[in-house]
């Protein structure tokens, strides 16, 4: 025959318990909000890298107009002592995973690569303008599709070089290394007790 | 994207003939719950406008496709070339078709609700008291850059060894001298470059924004969300009218002061 013990927790220590929670909870938010300006600032870092085409930048990794890859970091959702933070941007999963793009993916003959900085940061891309295909020389060598605007001939402005596929590498550093996520994840969770700890009543 | 895509979906459309000028003078309480385009009228147009912000939110697809902004900019503006809304003023952004004026739109309205989803969570909670604080930093350049550590002193800011760093309870941030749309968050102009980075509590503490014992007295989302009222005194009767009736039961109007009821 066993003998059961009822073990309860005396209402003064539940309301401690429930006071750790929270504590918990905002270690969590603080920690999640330390990842999120790592990458923040890594995106940033990111942006600040010439593009390799040469052309200006245009807000890829880090801008202001709700485009850019930084803007898609969305509420990190908790679960117990660790949280998931989605960054809701197929096309930095492309950069990570790289892979072919084709233009009869979409639909269309041709996919078109910028060739000016106007191009590149055409609201509409080749749509902004008023373009004629054309084929003409490319600084690599050779003739190529493109798209040109003003006069047919050799005084029209190439905006467009247009080709069928793209293939992209796979880009690693698209994120930043775990070790220094995890460690604005330590950094912002000591903050955060470190603030915990300060307040008045608390142990120091 | 929930929080934003919450925020965007809050508002009511306001079609109304009201310039940028005549929203200006209104409360950001109001301005932030209502979807407008400066001197667009059209009803049908301006719900055209809001359903491709949320869908640019909501990243969806259509065929197949991700729905992106080029796409959405060509759709709005062949819909108000057959609205007849091409005031043919050109690449204007006074010509509700022009392409910089829908651009305009659909990029400000997706920044802003990006920009409370994120003033949501950084400034409450354990990120609040991990990052208590926030600078002004440019993140995208501009063709013409505005001067902001102007406006950041015009609002009674400090700089902190001339950068722009507030805690983030600090009223400077829903200053109109500071962010002209008066919201605590990005963006703070029209095409503006600037965003925010945020402090944490050590750097806080070494710059000397804070002391090392400082605990945030208020919940700068709880006060931001709790602005429910709004002097109107001194908007235009016309436009008031529109608001009122647009936002029905939702809103109450005594001696010039509006109540958001719900």
């Amino acid at each position: 025959m066993s003998v059961n013990v009822t073990v309860s927790i005396p209402p003064e220590i539940s309301i401690e318990l429930a006071k750790l929670r929270e504590v918990r909870k905002a270690v969590v938010e603080g920690a999640s909000m330390g990842v999120e300006a790592a990458l923040r600032d890594h995106f940033q870092y990111l942006q600040a890298r010439p593009r390799a085409d040469g052309l200006k930048a245009v807000g890829f990794w880090s801008g202001t107009d709700g485009n850019s890859v930084a803007e898609q970091i969305g509420d990190p959702r908790l679960s117990g002592d660790s949280a998931l933070i989605e960054i809701d941007s197929p096309q930095l999963r492309h950069k990570i995973d790289g892979g072919e793009i084709k233009a009869s993916d979409f639909g269309h003959p041709y996919l078109t690569i910028p060739a000016t900085d106007a191009a590149a940061a055409a609201p509409q891309g080749a749509r902004s303008f008023e373009t004629h295909i054309q084929w003409v020389p490319h600084p690599d060598g050779g003739v190529r599709p493109a798209l040109v605007a003003g006069p047919k001939g050799n005084d029209g402005v190439t905006l467009f070089w247009l080709v069928r596929h793209v293939r992209h590498l796979p880009m690693p550093e698209a994120l930043p290394p775990q070790s220094g996520l995890d460690s604005a994840a330590r950094d912002a969770a000591l903050d955060v007790i470190d603030a915990i700890l300060s307040q008045p009543g608390e142990a120091a | 994207m929930k929080t934003a895509l919450e925020e965007f979906a809050a508002k009511t459309e306001v079609p109304s003939w009201a310039r940028t000028a005549d929203w200006d003078k209104l409360p950001a309480a109001i301005r932030r719950r209502s979807f407008f385009s400066a001197a667009l009228e059209d009803a049908r147009a301006l719900s055209a406008e809001r359903k491709s912000v949320a869908d640019l939110l909501q990243t969806v697809s259509k065929d197949g496709k991700i729905y992106r902004r080029d796409t959405a900019i060509t759709e709005l503006q062949a819909m108000m070339q057959a609205r007849g809304l091409d005031t043919g003023d050109g690449n204007t952004l006074t010509n509700p078709a022009a392409e910089k004026r829908i651009k305009l739109v659909l990029d400000t309205n997706r920044a802003q609700a990006q920009g409370y989803a994120r003033f949501k969570r950084s400034s409450s909670g354990g990120a609040l008291l991990a990052f208590p604080a926030q600078e002004l930093v440019r993140v995208r350049n501009s063709k013409v850059e505005r001067d902001w550590q102007d406006r950041w002193i015009a609002a009674g800011g400090k700089l902190t060894n001339g950068r722009m760093i507030a805690l983030k309870t600090d009223a400077i941030w829903t200053n109109p001298a500071l962010n002209r749309f008066g919201t605590p968050y990005t963006p703070f102009d029209f095409n503006s470059g600037m965003g925010l980075k945020d402090i944490s509590r050590r750097e806080a503490i070494a710059l000397g924004i804070m002391a090392a014992d400082w605990q945030p007295d208020r919940d700068p989302v709880e006060d931001f969300n709790a602005q429910v009222e709004a002097d109107v005194s001194t908007v235009h009767p016309d436009l008031l009218s529109s608001i009122t009736g647009l936002f029905g039961d939702a809103v109450s109007l005594v001696d010039g002061i509006m109540r958001f009821v719900s």
